[in-house]
């Protein structure tokens, strides 16, 4: 009998018993579906976080800032060093390749007003290099760009909060507005994110409430002294962010001549280390889930091997007339363990269904309730489970299965009579 | 000479008893040979029949068939002898009742190794026509009536061209004139040229036999040659 004739065998031995195959099979269908669902919901879930890192747009990112220097030398230091300068970025973008992006900042807070409307703002002077930092998306008309800088240009963007505080719906590229005393021109506005609510508040609504004009409007409108408050940096994807890190600050001391009035909050860091964080909980997720998997696909087992030395029993007579006329006990044990992969591999399938079923419900609710929240089946999931389930059907086969083949003919033949 | 046994006994302990059903079984089977068994119930004829036929094994004694000894074999070795050299019919038919004729038929094929399937099926389709079941090829044994089972194992006792047909009882199942049915086809086999052995309470069909065997209390009592 070849491997073919037996999985016919085992199907047929499965339609021939449906209700009890089907009661052998909820154990495992259940098993199945509850992996797939289950690795497919924290694989989703912890997608999405990925992807929410991804859109906040702090990775590789170092904010180098301004502060009093705290030796005890105090104030008198401020004479030997000039605390951040726009020359301290151009010597940082020589010296570290790394650095893919770079933007000074100056920060101010000041009243600007549009027709009738009128607000206090925060008015940031930045290069064109400070929207790919930030992530910001423009959403009309166009960003800052090197000319404006080389200008001095009285050019503005607006995030899109601060755009609606002064023109609400009505089109604002192209319009006047007063930073200050100053009239500047709006050339582009920002646009906000589509963002999971998996953070609640993300931090982008800040950085929409700003007006953004030319680093050097901003010095020169608005700054007294030729120092900036602070430049944030983006570093290429895959360099080593604590070497970085530490040649920036190295560079930065010795353009400081030895004085520390500037400190770098390393954001690369810490989003690297909530990611991995992430990463993590998703493992422990997984090696918890798989524990669960396994003791109910055990429970499914159990099932299964009652069921497989109930079918034994009644088939006593089959496999003494199978033996009588020649098969051998391999030949027997190979047929019953093919049957119980079969019924647990069909089980298995079907919990792949459900599991994978389940995945879209979840995402079809969440689609109904307004929620982009997508799960995808997860691969690894699907092969653990239906691997899981097959595994159980060789492990709680082999105990009938033997006990089958070893059977004597004639007292298999008489005793069912 | 085909079969040949000596001293075969046969013994099952029961815990408090022991019950001998064979004690001491020597005699000998020619090729071509139609040979009936009888004597009263529980005398160990099926015992002995289930010797002959490999499907159990003696407590002690010798047992050689075409030439080889039996005795002492192991397992895997005596699933093949009743493979390929016996063809054993039973009183109660025992076909596989979710499996359709041909394949019943086939059964003895599936386990022989190297046959394919198209020809197990047409061996089968054409032992089946010569016994007049060439009509009921999908049909399941328990859609037949008790000849047409009978015939339908005795076609799966022949399909591996064995060298000995063992029936045991093949017609204490059966009304008078469907046993009569059997014993025809069993006498055409005969002189087909097939060694034959059977087991019947029946004197009248035992007469169909050139010799009869009386087994009593385990043991053979006397032989009559016609
Ligand atoms: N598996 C067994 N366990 C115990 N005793 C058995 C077993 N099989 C047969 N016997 C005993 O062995 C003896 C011979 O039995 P056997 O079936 O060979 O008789 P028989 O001649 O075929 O009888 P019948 O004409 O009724 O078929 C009987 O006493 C029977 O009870
Ligand atoms: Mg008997």
């Amino acid at each position: 009998m070849n491997v073919f004739e037996s999985i016919a065998s085992g199907m047929r031995s499965i339609w021939s018993h449906k209700l009890r195959s089907a009661l052998t099979l909820f154990g495992i269908v259940v098993g199945v579906a509850a992996v797939v669902a289950m690795f497919s919901f924290v694989g989703g879930i912890s997608k999405r976080i990925m992807e929410d890192f991804e859109q906040l747009g702090f990775d590789n990112v170092f904010f180098v800032s301004d502060r009093q220097p705290d030796n005890p030398r105090g104030l008198a230091s401020l004479k030997v060093s000039k605390g951040l300068t726009l020359q301290d970025t151009e010597v940082l973008r020589e010296e570290i390749p790394e650095i893919e992006w770079l933007c000074p900042t100056v920060a101010t807070r000041i009243v600007g007003r549009a027709g009738n409307q009128a607000r206090h703002f925060p008015v940031f002077g930045a290069t064109p290099d400070g929207f790919p930092i930030l992530k910001l998306e423009l959403g009309a008309g166009r960003l800052i760009n090197w000319l404006d800088v080389e200008n001095h240009a009285r050019v503005a963007v607006l995030g899109e909060i601060a755009k609606e505080d002064l023109f609400g719906d009505r089109n604002a590229v192209g319009e006047q507005m007063l930073i200050g005393k100053e009239s500047f021109t709006i050339v582009g506005i920002l646009r906000m994110k589509e963002f999971s609510r998996m953070f609640g508040g993300t931090g982008q609504e800040e950085n929409h409430e700003r007006v953004y004009i030319p680093i050097t409007s901003g010095i020169h409108y608005f700054k007294g002294s030729k120092s900036i408050d602070y430049f944030a940096v983006r570093i290429r994807d895959g360099s080593d962010i604590g070497a970085v890190y530490e040649r920036i600050h190295q560079t930065l001391l010795r353009e400081h001549r030895g004085i520390e009035d500037f400190y770098i909050e390393n954001i690369a860091e810490q989003i690297a280390e909530a990611k991995s964080g992430v990463e993590r909980i998703t493992q422990t997720w997984h090696t918890i889930l798989s524990s669960i998997a396994t003791v109910s696909l055990l429970v499914g087992g159990i099932g299964l091997l009652s069921v497989l030395i109930i079918s034994v029993n009644e088939r006593l007579r089959e496999i003494g007339i199978r033996k009588a006329v020649g098969a051998e006990d391999r030949a027997i044990f190979q047929q019953f363990i093919i049957e119980s992969v079969t019924i647990s591999l069909f089980g298995g399938l079907v919990g792949l269904g459900v599991g994978a079923g389940l995945c879209k419900l979840i995402t079809f609710g969440a689609a109904q309730m307004g929620q982009d929240f997508v799960i995808p089946v997860s691969g690894a999931g699907s092969v653990l489970g239906v691997s899981f389930a097959v595994a159980v059907g060789v492990i709680f086969g082999l105990y009938p299965a033997y006990k089958a083949s070893r059977l004597d003919p004639i007292d298999a033949i008489s005793r069912y009579a | 000479m085909l079969i040949e046994t000596r001293d075969l006994t046969k013994s099952y302990d029961l815990g408090a008893v022991q019950v001998d059903a064979l004690r001491g079984v020597t005699f000998g089977i020619d090729e071509g040979e139609y040979v009936a068994i009888m004597g009263p119930s529980g005398s160990g004829k099926s015992t002995l029949m289930h010797i002959l036929g490999c499907l159990d094994t003696p407590t002690s004694g010798r047992y050689s068939l075409d030439g080889s000894e039996v005795s002492g074999l192991k397992p895997r070795e005596l699933a093949r002898i009743r493979n390929k050299k016996i063809g054993f019919v039973f009183q109660n038919f025992n076909l596989l009742p979710r499996i359709d004729l041909v394949s019943n038929v086939a059964l003895p094929l599936v386990y022989h190794g190297s046959i394919s399937r198209s020809e197990r099926f047409d061996r089968s389709k054409k032992l089946l026509d010569s016994l007049g079941l060439g009509h009921r090829l999908g049909h399941r044994p328990n859609e037949l009536s008790g000849g047409e089972r009978q015939r339908a194992a005795i076609a799966r006792a022949l399909v591996n061209e064995p060298a000995i047909l063992l029936a045991d009882e093949p017609t204490g199942n059966l009304d008078q004139r469907t046993g009569r049915e059997i014993m025809t086809i069993l006498g055409d086999l005969h002189s087909g040229g097939r060694t034959i052995v059977i087991v019947t309470h029946d004197a009248g069909i035992a007469e169909q036999a050139r010799r009869t065997v009386h087994i009593e209390d385990g043991r053979v009592a006397r032989e009559t040659v016609v």
